[in-house]
């Protein structure tokens, strides 16, 4: 039996990622034993038997390294070309839209370093410790609204915690996965969980926040659902992740018409379908984007109105416009579609995943990416009420940092498919004597 | 006999997967199956079964799954739906492949070559 343990040693030594280990251990251990057993059934004695099975494995230092290369991280290249490349597109569409292109770099850079840093990170910290960072990011969404200076400016204040805000969806993905076959009961803790980044957006009054991460984590919430991760029927678990759009439907109705939407905002709203009505106030940019929009060309700067109109904060909330009414049509399809090609790459490397906690973080980081390219589009084209948004890499503000994160942890996520099982993360045991959950 | 290495080695993926087409195997299991199948032709040293099963598996050729029989667990093979898939492919690839050298030798007869 020594010779069986050393033999792994040896075979082990060559394995640089250590995660991996375990498993192949077993899995040679078991064949050794095998071996030894079949040989001493043909007549052998068993200290030759042992010796015999390691001889037939063959020489571990040529097993083990050829296990090393399949056991590996692997980073995704294909998402850091393209969030390079969107980068250093959107530093330039910084300078010519005359944004904070310096800040834009230097921003950047700082995320660029944090999102490789993510890549080295074990995602899996978010399965288990789900809880730690799910009050931990309330807690510092809190903070930041308590000592970020008083005063809302046209829920402007909102929109920075919301940058914070976005970790949720990420880690919305460790608590569906605490609570998976947990069947009902695991469906209304994880809805009821939902209640702490809710309370936080409302109170902030954080309208495009809302948006964004909802639609979100309903959208994790229901494919964890229909995927039979909770163990419930489908049709009834899938009412149940409805019912919230249901009551927030109901919800939306009721608080217009009361108090808690700011009058701006019911204003705003109401410009959103009546543009003419109020062009010269709330309507105004809704008014004028879709003015310009029908003097697009193809290649080259459109033909707007006579007076070619400044939007007020171009780099940041109107970008995208910016780049089809400065370069045409053609420009912004390509470079939009290099985004959503991004996007696409990582929906489809999270559905890839073996490991459910990395589907359902991939889905989130997904999610928050889709959710704000396409109503980013749409508020530019003037198919969307005006509100302050956040372009992933073209445009500017403070959001730039957590995207690069965001990225990061997908890499995280993407580069350990091999590695990082949910045997690896000590949620399976050995003995199951069915398929191994997937 | 012993059979050129070079003739075997790009082969061993898919007969491992016509293997597992018609069973979920583990490991030993095959590599015994594998022998006895071939008339003792193919002796696959374990050392090259799992570096290959586990890359299988990373291609998504390969599913697996834990098994306990007789109080042993044991790590268990199933092919998937691509697998399945490469393995027509490399089998009408290598019927092409045989067809051809029989062509060129004018019919392999046992005696004598």
């Amino acid at each position: 039996m020594r010779e069986f343990e050393q033999y792994i040693k040896a075979v082990e030594e060559q394995i640089r990622c250590k995660r991996a280990v375990p498993c192949i251990e077993e899995e040679l251990k078991s064949h050794l034993e095998d071996q030894k057993e079949a040989l001493i059934r043909d007549g052998m004695e068993e200290e030759k038997a042992c010796k015999e099975a390691v001889r037939q494995m063959g020489d571990p230092v040529e097993v083990g390294v050829m296990l090393d290369r399949i056991h590996r991280p692997k980073m995704e290249k294909s998402l850091l070309a393209i969030v390079i490349i969107l980068s250093i597109v959107g530093a330039l569409l910084q300078f010519l839209a005359r944004g904070p292109w310096k800040s834009y770099i230097l921003f950047m850079g700082i995320g660029l370093i944090i999102m490789i840093g993510m890549y080295f990170i074990d995602y899996s910290i978010l399965a288990t410790h789900p809880f730690l960072f799910w009050f931990g990011i309330g807690a510092g969404g809190i903070l930041f609204v308590l000592f970020s200076g008083r005063g809302m400016v046209n829920g402007s204040f909102g929109y920075q915690t919301q940058q914070i805000l976005l970790l949720f969806a990420p880690a919305y993905g460790g608590i569906l996965y605490y609570f998976r076959g947990k069947k009902y009961k695991g469906i209304f803790l994880s809805l009821l969980f939902l209640l702490l980044p809710f309370s936080i957006v409302i109170y902030t009054v954080n309208l495009s926040g809302f948006f964004i991460l909802f639609p979100v984590f309903l959208f994790m919430l229901g494919v964890s659902v229909w995927k039979g991760w909770f163990g419930v029927k489908k049709i009834f678990g899938m009412g149940i992740v409805c019912s919230p759009i249901v009551v927030g439907a109901l919800t939306a109705v009721f608080a217009y018409g009361s108090t808690i939407i700011k009058s701006y905002q019911k204003v705003r709203i109401e410009a959103f379908w009546n543009p003419e009505k109020y062009a010269k106030g709330a309507g105004y940019l809704t008014y004028h984007l879709r003015n310009m929009s029908s003097g697009l060309k193809w290649f080259g700067e459109g033909m707007g109105t006579n007076e070619l109109v400044e939007l007020p904060s171009m780099h940041s909330d109107y970008i995208v416009f910016f780049l089809v009414y400065h370069f045409g049509m053609a420009a912004g399809i390509l470079i939009v579609s290099f985004l959503l090609y991004l996007i696409g790459r990582m929906f489809k490397l999270s559905m890839r995943q073996k490991n459910r906690l990395g589907t359902l973080v991939g889905m989130g980081c997904t999610g928050v990416f889709f959710v704000e390219t396409v109503s980013y589009i749409l508020m530019n084209f003037g198919k969307l009420p005006a509100f302050r948004a956040y372009m992933p890499f073209l445009s500017s503000g403070r959001g730039q940092v957590i995207h690069y994160l965001l990225i990061g942890v997908m890499l995280s996520v993407y580069g350990n498919t091999n590695v990082i099982t949910e045997k690896t993360m000590g949620f399976l045991h050995a003995t199951s004597s069915s398929h191994s959950g997937k | 006999m012993s059979v050129e290495k070079s003739l075997i080695s790009g082969s061993t993926s898919m007969l491992l997967l016509k293997l597992l087409s018609e069973k979920d195997m583990y490991g030993y299991e095959m590599i015994e199956t594998l022998e006895k199948r071939s008339n003792h032709v193919f002796h696959l040293k374990a050392g090259t079964l799992y570096p290959l099963l586990h890359s299988m598996e990373i291609k998504g050729w390969l599913n697996v799954y834990e098994n306990q029989v007789n109080g042993k667990v044991r790590k268990y093979y199933t092919i998937t739906k691509e697998g399945k898939k490469y393995l027509k492919g490399k089998g009408e690839e290598w019927e092409e492949y045989v067809g051809a050298v029989r062509k060129v030798m004018g019919g392999v007869s046992i005696e004598g070559v």
